[in-house]
């Protein structure tokens, strides 16, 4: 009885980690602004490197499934000027990426947020893994308690040969190695 | 002429299928040898036929005749012959052609295979294969022919058909409008038949499976029969992901090799289902368990190739590969409901008759160890189908199209491959059946101690993120316990037969060839896996406008703008190439690279192709973004530095090695006193 409950608890602690894990992985990382909205910085200033570090969240809202820092039409270098622009003028990583959402939809977002019916994107893998293991956890015990129904009869026979495999780790190697080498 | 020839003989390969298909079911149903050996006949007669379409088509994509619609759209005159040839699968019939070509090879080869021992299945492999061709065909006839010509109606209009609507003439443009600028590329001349002999050579397992379903023959003789070609198809999609790859890294101008696109996925998913399937048949092979699971494996598998072929040529999501969109989604669409419930119903009806000897004698035994990968696999799937479904799903609830990017499938993938690869090495050590688990811990403690070299070295190298080193850890443990496998084997031997150790290696392997061969390809995955880390944990990259003389210092490296030329070609482009000079960290210079970008003037694309700079501890990459005239201010550049990709191209290398001396016929007359003695113990694999 002591064992299944081990189980259980393993498996309740996979799912709540698994939960944790994904909601935390999937909170924006921390946001950042260059400049004080009062302070502007001259365009040049603004490097392309830091314009690519907030395109690298957003989808070209033309070419799908191209990050905006990759894509190379004349549009999305256009937008990446946007970004510069933005960024100089001391909005936020996150209000740029919010100001992108207002005007082309929640596409332009890597991940769509999670509210709404978008929740199941974050909600259902680890559903399905959890309910995966919980099956398969059933499954084994099942099978393992019919395979020592079986053991049981010829217990005695199976522990005396244990014992002798037990004598050199090498040899019960070789013994294998030997009879699956003879299939 | 040509032309109708064409379209007659897939005509015909259409009615020769569908006459197997009924042919087939005559013969099983009112039990007709005869017509079982019509319908076999039928079938093999398809690939002349289908051949002979195929030929005609790449003759009038050779020889420029733009009056065929296919020809005029993905081919144009100042392609090399090379593309010209293969634009066969370049655009959407054609690809459809070319598949129905393959599965029609994979068809003929195994209706011609000696049938004695296996007569009661023959009708149902024949009608499974027949069947999923005659879809194929289906698709080529009456929805997306290759063989549409241009024709001027009397009403000045210029329409395409297959055959002259009335008093209509050949209209013959002078030049096509060539295959996309993408497509031109080497990777990509090769990328797609890989990937559709996976496809295909997938379909035989499944006929294979459905046939046994039906006639009720439940053991493990289905598997034997297709082992090697699922050994083969397995082989082929895996190649063909990392041909793609290849392609993608070298021609999209992203620094990347993967970008969690859907049609990426809809590759990778059936190579995940069989891979899983790979490994769990040897469980029934071995123990008479998992019946159901392996028949729901090649189901999921088959029709996982159909959604893939499905995603790639309906345009139903759009991605960087829907080069092609057409009316073919619903025909798809049916085609897969309709053989995955199909075949979801003969399981069902034979759910009881499947039943085998499910124990297990020990939670850590080999067979209880494939079953968690089975779920690690099975994982894998559903996350990426979910993440390919969703945006579909999406827009059909809210209207909005929504997103899931790389984030979502990183996430997920990571963990789960973490995973895979610790019960990828603990699987290879653990024995079949009763196993003590100290012992077990024991054995696995030795490789796992040895394989802390490689994340060692890394920190040594100066990789040291925590999530690297864990993988490098797991891929060192793989690693290790491999070849610490080999070496005790082939230690065994040579103190029993006096071999010299390179002999008793050879021996080893060769005398099981699925085992080692199984091993070898482990050994590829984990060296996948260290390009993969290398890759997605160091990779650096950085932006900046140069003028000449200036330079970026990115990893070991300096590259040095020395100047851009711009120049238009005979083929169309206009080609802005630079000039870089890349030092090493002492300043000594160590290669010249020419990135540039071509401009497709009628295509209006650009395309940017990297200078690389290529060693065996990383990959230096130099993209061209955007230039100024000479007299401005310069060149921008982005540059990547790819810490050990290498290992990544080199990886596939490896599993052809692998899986070639797994699926190597093996000799008939040698051993077989001892072969007969392990049949009476216990149902061993026989080589079919």
């Amino acid at each position: 009885m002591k064992k299944t409950q081990w189980g259980w608890l393993v498996i309740a602690l996979l799912a709540v980690g698994l939960f944790g894990f994904w909601f935390l992985s999937a909170r924006n990382d921390q946001d950042y602004r260059l400049t004080d909205p009062a302070h502007p910085l001259p365009l040049e200033q603004v490097s392309d490197d830091e314009v690519n570090r907030v395109a690298k969240y957003l989808y070209c809202p033309v070419c799908e499934n191209i990050p905006l820092d990759t894509c190379g039409t004349e549009a999305c270098s256009r937008w990446r000027e946007d970004i510069r622009r933005m960024l100089a003028q001391g909005y936020s990583r996150n209000e740029i990426i919010e100001d992108f959402v207002t005007r082309y939809g929640d596409r332009v977002r890597a991940e769509p947020p999670p509210e709404g019916l978008h929740l199941l994107v974050y909600v259902l893998p680890p559903v399905l893994l959890v309910a995966g293991a919980v099956v398969l956890y059933r499954t084994v015990r099942a099978w393992m308690a019919a395979s020592a129904e079986v053991a049981a009869a010829d217990q005695a026979l199976a522990a005396a040969a244990d014992e002798a495999a037990m004598d050199l780790e090498d040899d019960e190697y070789i013994r294998r190695l030997e009879e699956e080498l003879n299939r | 002429m040509a032309a109708i020839i064409g379209q007659a003989a897939l005509s015909v390969a259409l009615m020769l299928a569908l006459y197997a298909v009924s042919a087939s079911l005559v013969a099983a149903y009112w039990h007709k040898p005869e017509w079982a050996t019509s319908a076999q006949r039928a079938l093999l007669a398809i690939f002349p036929l289908l051949t002979l379409a195929v030929g005609i088509l790449v003759w009038a994509l050779v020889t420029y005749h733009y009056e065929l619609t296919y020809v005029h759209e993905v081919s144009e005159r100042a392609m090399p012959l090379y593309l010209r040839a293969t634009a066969l699968w370049g655009g959407q019939a054609g690809s459809l052609l070319f598949w129905s070509w393959l599965m029609a090879a994979f068809a003929a080869a195994v209706t011609l295979r000696d049938w004695r021992r296996d007569r009661e299945m023959l009708p149902w492999v024949v009608m499974v294969t027949a069947g999923t061709l005659a879809f194929f065909l289906f698709l080529n006839v009456a929805l997306e022919s290759p063989f549409k010509r241009f024709w001027l109606l009397p009403n000045g209009d210029i329409e395409a058909y297959v055959l002259p609507p009335a008093g209509a003439q050949l209209f013959v443009p002078k030049d096509g409008r060539g295959l996309n600028p993408l497509l031109r590329h080497p990777g990509m001349v090769a990328h797609p038949p890989f990937l559709y002999l996976g496809f295909v050579g997938f379909v035989i397992p499944y006929a294979f499976a459905m046939a046994a379903l039906i006639v009720g023959r439940l053991d493990a003789r289905w598997i034997r029969l297709t082992r090697r070609w699922a050994l083969v198809s397995w082989l082929f999609l895996y190649l063909g992901l990392i041909l793609g790859s290849r392609w993608a890294y070298d021609v999209l101008g992203w620094g990347g090799y993967w970008g969690w696109d859907p049609v990426e996925i809809s590759a990778f998913m059936p190579w995940l289902t069989g891979t899983a399937f790979l490994h769990s048949v040897m469980i029934q092979e071995r123990r008479n368990m998992l019946k159901h699971w392996n028949m729901l494996l090649i189901i999921l598998t088959y029709d996982l190739v159909i959604f893939g072929t499905f995603l790639t040529r309906s345009g139903v999501l759009s991605s960087v590969h829907s080069f092609a969109q057409s009316a073919i989604g619903p025909a798809f669409f049916i085609f897969i409901t309709l053989t995955f419930l199909g075949s979801m119903a003969l399981l069902g009806w034979r759910w009881n008759d499947l039943r085998g000897q499910e124990q297990i004698q020990s939670a850590w035994s080999r067979e209880a160890l494939f079953l968690y990968t089975n779920l690690v696999f099975l994982s894998m799937v559903a996350v990426n189908f979910w993440g390919v479904v969703y945006p579909i799903v999406s827009e059909l609830v809210t209207n909005q199209k929504a997103t899931v990017g790389p984030p979502y499938y990183e996430r997920v993938m990571g963990p789960l491959s973490a995973l895979m690869l610790f019960l990828m090495g603990l699987a290879t050590v653990a024995p079949w059946g009763k196993v003590d688990t100290k012992r077990l811990w024991r054995m696995a403690a030795k490789p796992a101690a040895v394989g802390l070299l490689l994340p060692a070295w890394a920190w040594w190298q100066g990789y040291r993120k925590p999530g690297a080193l864990l993988g490098f850890a797991l891929i060192g443990f793989v690693i290790a316990v491999v070849l610490y496998d080999i070496a005790r084997g082939a230690w065994a031997r040579r103190r029993a037969h006096k071999e010299p150790w390179w002999l008793a290696v050879v021996r080893l392997m060769t005398r099981n060839r699925r085992r080692y061969g199984g091993y070898i390809v482990h050994l590829s995955i984990a060296i996948m896996g260290i390009g993969i880390i290398g890759i997605e944990y160091f990779q650096l990259e950085t932006q900046r406008t140069l003028a000449a003389g200036e330079s970026i210092t990115l990893g070991d490296y300096t590259m040095v703008y020395d100047s851009v030329a711009i120049f238009n070609t005979n083929d169309g482009r206009q080609v802005a190439r630079a000039t870089v000079r890349v030092l090493d960290e002492r300043g000594r210079q160590v290669a010249t690279l020419y990135p540039r970008q071509d401009y497709y003037i009628r295509d209006q694309q650009p395309m940017t192709i990297p200078g690389v700079l290529s060693t065996w501890g990383e990959e230096f990459y130099v993209l061209l973004v955007s230039w100024k005239p000479i007299t401005a201010e310069g060149a921008t550049f982005k540059v990547y530095y790819n810490p050990l990709v290498k290992f990544l191209w080199a990886a596939p290398w490896v599993a052809i090695a692998g899986t070639l001396l797994a699926a190597w016929p093996e000799g008939r007359k040698r051993r077989a006193p001892a072969r007969a003695r392990s049949r009476a113990q216990a149902p061993a694999p026989a080589s079919a």
